[in-house]
Order: structure tokens, then sequence, then C-alpha cells
């Protein structure tokens, strides 16, 4: 009659109050994986994989678009409920959009072979690429926000921008589900969006930044460009 | 066809208690869960998470006084239909209403655990639960006494 597992672990998980005023996530990961472990064993392949098809950091860099596609659609087939699915599809709905978008301000053209990529609206929005918002501006409000932003090359706010809608769209579904399975997934991809914002941190990512330009200016002959081009950003950077 | 009836009459008697126990011990196991569940997240206050997790055994007591009422009556041809619907129905009020403040009792341990404060507050849906067995409980042995044995 219930599924007592998931009353254990998902009263053991700290609560996850914002997504921009966190500094820290609310447990580590360590800790997280430890309590997860009250999941059975289907459950627990079940997160993993859906985990892996959301953060594409955790899959093998080898891994080729077709391939990525195929497995997607299989792992979508084997979704447990109807919810699940909608929550999945919807995000993966969301990267077909701005893999689009950002197709689309390269100049691109509509891909020319129809299973292009995942979710469930890529046909359509390989139908409506002419247009400015791809057509789903009723079911998708944020994409002229995000269209504009990407035309100015404004990717912080870009960034802000979609991890606010995912956050929203997040806490909005979870109001459906308090002690299930899906309340667990729920949790981990918040628990994710939180790990990924607060590990943002720009003097970090200016450093990388000098680093890899440092090296390809390097491999290239060209050092004396790269020292004057560091003194000049430092300014900025401190501002 | 008498010994049916008599037997439905006996399944009347003992269903507020059946039906209560396996309400309230499916209610105390989720809230028993979520408590533990909490412990493993708070320093403190581990006896308010236990004590609130206890609650839904309240529908088998309940339970328990109904089938002494009922058996007072006995059991004969006459008294076994009002004894059969009473106490089955009133067993089906309390075994629903003791999964469901189970749930309520959960969800009040895992807010109450994020916000210590509100522990008062999270506790009501439960105790409006809890009303609803009472209306149960009470009616059940007021009418009960209206079969004739």
């Amino acid at each position: 009659m219930v599924e007592n597992t998931y009353y254990t672990l998902l009263a053991s998980l700290p609560h996850i109050s914002s997504l921009f005023d966190s500094k820290i996530t609310p447990v580590s990961r360590i800790q997280l994986n430890r309590r997860l472990s009250m999941l059975n064993h289907d459950d627990r392949q079940m997160l993993s994989a859906i985990e892996e098809l959301m953060h594409w950091s955790r899959l093998e860099s080898t891994i080729d678009e077709a391939s990525l596609i195929r497995r997607t659609a299989r792992l979508f087939q084997s979704l447990p409920g109807q919810d699940l699915k909608q929550l999945i599809a919807w995000r993966l709905d969301m990267r077909t959009l701005i893999a689009a978008l950002r197709r689309k301000r390269a100049g691109e053209k509509a891909p020319a072979y129809e299973q292009w990529s995942f979710g469930s609206r890529y046909p359509y929005i390989r139908r409506q690429w002419a247009h400015t918002a791809l057509g789903l501006q009723h079911s998708f409000p944020w994409v002229a926000e995000a269209s504009v932003l990407l035309q100015h090359r404004k990717h912080g706010e870009l960034e802000r921008l979609l991890l606010k809608v995912i956050w929203d769209y997040l806490c909005q579904f979870g109001l459906k589900h308090s002690f299930d399975f899906e309340a667990v997934v729920l949790y981990v991809l918040r628990w994710n969006l939180v790990a990924r914002w607060t590990s943002y941190n720009p003097d970090l990512a200016l450093e990388k930044f000098n680093q890899i330009s440092h090296q390809i200016l390097s491999e290239a002959g060209m050092d004396a460009v790269f020292k004057q081009s560091t003194l000049l950003s430092e300014p900025e950077a401190s501002l | 066809m008498d010994t049916l009836i008599l037997a439905l009459g006996w399944v009347g008697i003992f269903s507020p208690v059946a039906l209560g126990a396996v309400g309230s011990a499916i209610g105390c196991s989720v809230a028993g869960q979520a408590a533990c569940g909490a412990m493993l997240d708070v320093e403190s206050g581990y006896g308010k998470f236990i004590g609130l997790s206890a609650m839904p055994s309240s529908q088998v007591i309940y339970g328990i006084v109904i089938m002494f009422s009922l058996n007072t009556i006995g059991v004969s041809v006459n008294s076994a239909p009002g004894l059969f619907g009473i106490g089955l129905l009133t067993g089906i009020a309390l075994l629903y209403s003791a999964v469901y403040q189970g749930q309520a009792v959960a969800a009040a341990i895992n807010s109450a655990k994020n916000k210590p404060e509100i522990f008062g507050l999270s506790v009501a849906p439960a105790a409006i639960v809890e009303g609803f067995a009472v209306f149960a409980f009470v009616f059940a042995l007021v009418l009960g006494q209206q079969i004739v044995a």
C-alpha cells in the first residue's frame, strides 16, 4: 500500500530552500549518495540513468550525438510513471530549444535530417525554424527572452534565466509529489542545480580562461600577445 | 442461511479492531519511517518525532472499545445485520483515517524538522484526521445502542 523507503529517505534529506541564495549545497554529494543507498536496486539504477541524461558531464566523452539520442529514447521509454516522463520530456525539450537557438545564432539552417534532437518537440521546432521563438513562445514563455540574451551575447544572464526556469518548473512539479520516487528525482535534480550554481566562481573562471588562452597562444608562438591581453584584462577583472 | 447471518454478525463485531489494527500499523509505520529519516538530519528533538509517529495508533484503540460495546449486544439473527453494517463501516473508516493520518504525520515531521517553530501547526492536519476517526467511533457507539438483540 505504501513505499516506506521514500518516507525515510526524503525525511532524512535537508530542505533546499532557494537556488540563487544558496552558498553551499545543503548536503554533500557523499552524504547524499549515502542516503540514496536506501533506495532499492531498480530505483537506484533509474535515478542514475536520469542523472546521466540530465548531466552530460557524467557521460563518457566518446559518445556521439546519434548514440546520445538513441540512449535518451531508450531511457525515456523505461521511465516509470507519466509524471516523470512529462518532467524529463520538458527538460529535453528545453535542451533542444537552446540548441536550436544557438544553431540559429551561428547562422545554421534547419537540420536536414528528421531525428536531429530529442524530447517531444524537435520535429515541430525544425518546421518552425524561421520563427524567432521557434513557434513555442506560448508553451515556453522564456524562449523569446533567451533568444534576445543569446543574440546580445549576454551568456551570464542567459544562464541565470535558464536556471531560474528549471528551478521554478521543478518547484511547481514538486507540489504534486511528497513521498515517492518522483520526489526523490526532484530532490536530486534540485540538488544538482544548487551544486552547479554554488560552484560558479568568476575568479576561478578568469584564471582558467587565462590558463587556456596562454596554452593556445603559446602553442601558436604568440606569448607576447597573451601577456599584453592578461595585463589589460586585470583592471576589468578587479571591477 | 442463519449461520451465514450469524457469521456476518461476528465479522461486524471484530471488524473495527482488525481493520483499525491494519490502519494503525500502516499509519504508524509510515510516520515512524519519516521520524527515523528526520532523526538522521537533526541533532536534537528526537523524542517529539517518535512521539508524533505513534499518533495513528489511536484508531485501533477506538476499534477495541467498539468491539466490546457491540459484543455486549450479543450475536443473534436479529442483531447480526446491524452489527455487520456498523462494525464493518466503522472499521473501514478507522483503517483509512489511520493510513492518511500516518501520511499527514510524516509530512508534519518533514516540515517541523526543517522549521522547528511550526511543529505545533504542522500537527494540525493530522489532528483534523483524528477528528474524523473520533466521529466514526462516537457514532458507532451511539448507533450500536439501538441494535436489538
